[in-house]
């Protein structure tokens, strides 16, 4: 006999030694509120959501409309705007889809693979946005010095430049937020879920 | 939400509450780790409650969510409370009915389990509650001989903890 079957022998004798709770104090545990990983992320993906449609609202009623109606190019503004908002509301309909399939009741496996689909969605999203925004940043920043008179006597390329610098430190803090927010969240998922996954190559 | 609803899943808990307790063990160190894992499997099986058919055993139903929110949902409390005492009593063996020998294997392998990674720890408590195979891997996700060869493997690891103690 192997030590884990003597452990079993002894484990059901164990029973008589287990705290015990009373119902009233069941009652209370009901009350408080659950420190569950999938609680977190559905907070976090909801704020993702409220930041980035916020920054969008909060760009779009700065002067920067005037401008571009001068500019002549509200038919492209307009357009870059459209498909934003339409894969806005596609990634929030994917995520409350995959947020509504996570069941406690499934195999552990299964569990876990839904949980990090739908944190999947939401590191899409952000993504999506990211390049979207780096693209539409620098595609405006260019047409915007090219019209200007202001900006002749500037080298455009050198002004390039200095946009896309700011732009890579402003993706690079976005970056290393998330890292820290859905590394410190995720962690444990992850690796119990490769654990699993690994087992059955 | 309903309170007869309420009232019959404290009952059904409060009977069955020793399969938590047991996860628990295996789980968490401590007073306060075993309480907060505990309560977190509490709120899960509530949460879930509504949609519990009886099809199933409510036992059955039990290893399932608790099982699943101590691998998968809880996310371990920061602070670090020691309390020696509760864990001893796992260890508490009549000494008149194991020789010295066998009493000090088994509190190793304990201490052995605590060092095992959670699905590892997943495959223990199943076997030691009597699980058998086919149980074992609908309740992980993985085939029925990747859970015999995972647990052979667990086995000998436990087997060589002990050995090296």
């Amino acid at each position: 006999m192997d030590g884990l079957d003597i452990l079993k022998k002894d484990w059901k004798k164990q029973e008589e030694h287990l705290p015990k709770f009373e119902a009233k104090e069941i009652y209370a545990m009901l009350k408080k509120k659950s420190s569950s990983i999938v609680k977190w992320i559905f907070i976090v993906s909801i704020l993702e959501f409220v930041f980035w449609i916020g920054l969008e609202v909060f760009t779009s009623v700065q002067g920067y409309n005037d401008i571009i109606v001068d500019m002549d190019i509200d038919v492209l503004y307009n357009t870059i705007m459209i498909i934003n908002y339409a894969v806005i509301l596609g990634f929030i309909a994917i995520f409350f889809y995959n947020y509504q399939q996570i069941r406690i009741t499934d195999n552990a496996k299964r569990l876990m693979k839904k949980i990090l689909i739908t944190r999947k969605t939401v590191k899409c999203y952000v993504w999506f946005n990211i390049i979207y925004f780096a693209i539409t940043f620098m595609l405006m920043n260019f047409l915007v010095i090219q019209n200007m008179e202001e900006f002749q006597n500037v080298n455009i390329w050198i002004f390039m430049a200095i946009m896309f610098g700011i732009m890579l430190i402003f993706i690079g803090l976005i970056w290393l937020f998330y890292r820290l927010v859905y590394g410190f969240l995720t962690r444990k998922l992850y690796k119990n879920y490769k654990q699993l996954q690994t087992l059955d190559l | 939400m309903n309170k007869k609803l309420e009232k019959e899943f404290v009952k059904k808990l409060e009977t069955n509450q020793n399969i938590v307790h047991k996860i628990c063990r295996i789980y968490a160190t401590g007073e306060a780790a075993h309480k907060d894992l505990f309560q977190e499997i509490t709120i899960q099986l509530w949460k879930a409650y509504p949609k519990f058919r009886g099809d199933a055993k409510f036992s059955t139903w039990m290893y399932r969510v608790a099982l699943n929110t101590a691998i998968t949902l809880y996310r371990k409390q920061k602070k670090k409370v020691q309390t020696q005492d509760w864990d001893q009593y796992a260890f508490k063996i009549k000494a008149e009915e194991y020789d010295d020998t066998t009493e000090q294997n088994l509190k190793l392998m304990y201490q052995a389990i605590k060092e095992l990674n959670d699905i590892d720890k997943a495959l223990v408590f199943l076997y030691l509650e009597d699980k058998n195979y086919t149980e074992i891997s609908t309740t992980l996700g993985i085939s029925e001989v990747n859970a015999r060869v995972k647990m052979n493997r667990v086995k000998k690891k436990l087997k060589e903890l002990l050995s090296i103690d």
